[in-house]
């Protein structure tokens, strides 16, 4: 594909004192209007524009292609079999799918904004006659993803060239005409960009990670609040994902959201009211419950192919009635999920936890509401960092299943205190710490998950035999595939030493040391 | 990539402007498409305004020079085309200096796997290495048929061809052109149903002079003839072939 031209016009094109410029006998004919529509994808959490790459869905008439940028500026198009939103599979084999390959899934494609045009469109022609070079102007005006009539923005007008392969002289010539002779502006051909803008979508604006700038002199209950609300938002900003299924990363990460709520409300000790904030323990608690079936549902169907490997290959097929079983099982419990999400219970703990905590915090409520917010985070850190050295001396070498869970809670809400007051410290101090942890808290977490992963499968196996929806060797396959998820289990469990020892060593501990060790407070 | 050669033994049964009209029809369906002009003659790179003309047509063939460069872009959007050249005249020597001459054409279309999803090619009447060629290179052949004696003959000739080079199970799709129902031959044959040995397309291309006039407008008949029956009858036939070709309307 030869790349595309785009320049900003200020008024309508006027192709006269462009034919000017033009030495030798060219002719320029008007082709009817026409209408195009836009829809630039991307995933929720931006996985497109984080690699550089962009995605439209363009419409002309009843046609649709995909048209993919790169970010050397490469343009790739394919016929598009259907709409937004998409996942991977629903697009053709081919450039643009594997460009995605690796960035997207297990994601889906949204419609982040479209632009509607109006276009009028020349062919530029030789002395022959040929077609050298086709000329598009748009103008147009852009829609935010769910909005309405009210909801447009005029954009720029544009003028896009677009070469014909093996003339792409012709055009590099006539922008350089345009450029300089016209002074036109040269602008990116993809029509996301100004859409973005004049429908105030912020490209990159929504991650998982939690980002929440603090200043040290902040009063530990002011800092709080920030924190929770930062992770209410998160939880609000994936509910309509979930309820709709677009994907099941909505899910997991409005899961995220309240597990980090959780973990804050119980580590976060002493600096919001007792009383207000009790209730909401038992309501995030509630929805860490009524959200898991349906995201163990999910893990088990992304996990299936990786399933099919582990089973001998003669009874791969078996898997099948176990697959379809799953779908099953999950469309119903995507159901009880989207009715719980649109209760006005669940409304109500939304509505209640964001007006307490947009309420300004009350500095008398606890002992450690109205103290700098850095001196109650290193305190906090360093307890919990010193318990977990001291919990995993104490288990020796080769602990008990149930030792290792503990631990590993304790790890994972070390994790989120150091993410939830990052900004307060040195990001090449803290960085390394994180990394640490998150490898010990890797195979901690697959050790569990491999745990509680058998569970459901047997759990499975008897439902299904109940139900008498598995055949004899689909029991024979889901047997053998606990077989191997108890020996990846063994086989994990074996790696536990090493990475504690290295969590453990003198190094990390004098790092954890010199970054939260409390100073002593002058005495009062 | 679907490849689809419009072929013929004999010359005139409009071949070119089957070959032209179907890589027209394909593009405005949304299919990205390519024609290449293999027939020395350039008809159906003069009908679509491009130079029957290549740069180093010799290191194009034997692989030696990317095929890509040789694209042009015609007048419509969504077809390309590899236009002709004087030089392959001589094709069957060049395809016959490669490695494996009779799977050279295969090895070089190749190249073009992600670039289009369908690739015509509008082949000289003749039975040669560069037949050959094409036959090993394909998904289907489509093989225009005039309705007289003559003409059926060939396409027996053909069919008797691949059946002796084990080609056999190469998709042969006959169809008729230049019909002529004003001719009693042409609608004695239209209506007596001679064995064909294998099945014709439903669709009849009808004798049109609109389609004569492709060398003039310099353009496929659908472009300045829309309505006429010609016109009509390529879409049909299009639509024919699509649904084989599994290339149906995205």
């Amino acid at each position: 594909m030869p790349s595309h031209y785009a320049f900003q016009l200020d008024s309508a094109f006027d192709p006269v004192p462009l034919l000017a410029l033009l030495s030798g006998d060219w002719t320029l004919a008007e082709e009817p209007a026409a209408r195009r529509r836009y829809e630039c994808a991307d995933s929720f959490d931006w996985r497109l524009h984080v690699e550089g790459l962009a995605l439209v869905l363009v419409r002309v008439g009843n046609q649709r292609r995909w048209e993919l940028t790169r970010a050397d500026g490469q343009t790739l198009a394919v016929p598009a079999a259907q709409g937004l939103p998409a996942h991977l599979e629903a697009l053709p084999a081919g450039e643009i799918a594997d460009a995605l390959a690796d960035v997207l899934p297990p994601r889906a494609l949204l419609a982040r904004a479209a632009v509607d045009t109006r276009v009028r469109r020349w062919r530029l022609m030789d002395a022959e006659g040929k077609t050298v070079l086709r000329l598009v102007e748009e103008e147009g005006t852009a829609v935010p993803p769910e909005g309405g009539r009210n909801a447009r923005h005029a954009l720029p007008r544009r003028l896009m060239l677009q070469p014909l392969r093996g003339y792409e002289d012709v055009g590099d010539q006539v922008a350089l005409h345009l450029e300089i002779g016209l002074g036109a502006t040269r602008v990116p051909a993809c029509p996301c960009a100004p859409a973005y803008h004049a429908t105030g979508v912020v490209p990159g604006g929504y991650s998982s990670k939690i980002r929440v700038p603090l200043v040290p002199a902040l009063t530990a209950a002011e800092a709080a609040h920030r924190i929770f609300l930062h992770l209410l938002d998160t939880l609000e900003a994936n509910v309509a994902g979930t309820r709709a299924d677009r994907d099941s990363e909505f899910l997991h990460d409005l899961r995220v959201a309240v597990r980090r709520t959780r973990s804050a409300l119980s580590q976060i000790k002493r600096v919001l009211p007792e009383d207000r904030v009790a209730p909401f323990r038992e309501r995030f608690d509630w929805l860490g419950r009524v959200t898991g079936p349906k995201r163990d549902l999910d893990v088990f169907l992304l996990q299936f192919p990786d399933y099919l490997a582990e089973v001998p290959a003669d009874l791969r097929e078996d898997l099948e009635p176990f697959r379809r079983f799953l779908l099953e099982d999950s469309a119903k419990e995507r159901a009880a999920l989207a009715r719980r999400l649109a209760s006005p219970h669940f409304r109500t703990v939304v509505k209640e936890w964001r007006a307490f905590l947009e309420a300004p915090p009350d500095l008398d409520a606890a002992e450690n509401a109205a103290r700098p917010v850095e001196a109650v985070a290193k305190a906090r850190i360093w307890r919990l960092f010193r318990r977990i050295i001291a919990a995993g001396r104490a288990m020796g070498e080769s602990p008990a299943p149930e030792e290792l869970h503990e631990l590993r809670k304790d790890c994972k809400k070390l994790r989120y205190l150091m993410e939830f007051f990052a900004s307060l410290f040195p990001a090449e101090a803290l960085d390394p710490l994180i990394k640490a942890l998150k490898g010990l808290l890797d195979i901690l977490g697959e050790h569990q998950d491999l745990a509680v992963q058998a569970q459901h499968l047997e759990g499975f196996a008897e439902r299904m035999a109940a139900e008498g929806k598995a055949p004899a060797r689909t029991l024979l396959a889901l047997g053998a595939l606990v077989a191997r998820v108890m020996e990846r289990r063994a086989e994990v469990r074996t790696e536990y030493a090493a990475a504690f020892a290295g969590f453990e060593s003198a190094e990390n501990r004098a790092a954890y040391r010199a970054l939260f060790k409390p100073m002593p407070e002058p005495a009062a | 990539m679907k490849v689809l050669a419009v072929y013929s033994i004999k010359g005139g049964v409009g071949k070119t402007a089957t070959a032209v009209n179907l890589a027209y029809l394909a593009a405005r369906s949304g299919r990205r498409t390519l024609l290449w002009d293999l027939d020395p003659q350039g008809a159906s790179s003069f009908y679509l305004r491009i130079r029957p003309k290549v740069d180093k047509p010799r290191k194009l063939l034997r692989g030696k020079r990317p095929l890509a460069d040789a694209v042009k872009g015609s007048d419509f959007e969504g077809l390309d085309m590899l236009p002709a050249d004087p030089a392959y005249r001589r094709m069957d020597i060049l395809l016959d200096e490669a490695k494996k001459p009779t799977v050279q054409l295969r090895r070089l279309v190749e190249q073009l796997e992600d670039d289009y999803e369908l690739l015509i090619l509008d082949c000289p009447p003749s039975l040669t290495l560069v037949s050959e060629n094409v036959f090993r290179a394909v998904d289907a052949m489509l093989v225009p048929v005039i309705p007289t004696p003559l003409s059926l003959r060939t396409l027996h000739q053909l069919l008797d061809f691949l059946a002796e080079e084990e080609l056999g199970d190469v998709p042969v799709w006959p169809f008729y052109a230049l019909a002529d129902r004003r001719k009693r031959l042409h609608q004695e044959i239209l209506d007596s149903k001679p064995d064909t040995r294998v099945p014709l397309l439903s669709t009849v291309i009808p004798y049109h002079s609109e389609v004569e006039r492709m060398g003039l407008h310099r353009a496929p008949v659908a472009e300045y003839a829309g309505k006429s029956p010609a016109a009509t009858a390529y879409v049909a036939l299009w639509r024919e072939v699509a649904e084989r070709l599994r290339l149906t309307e995205a």
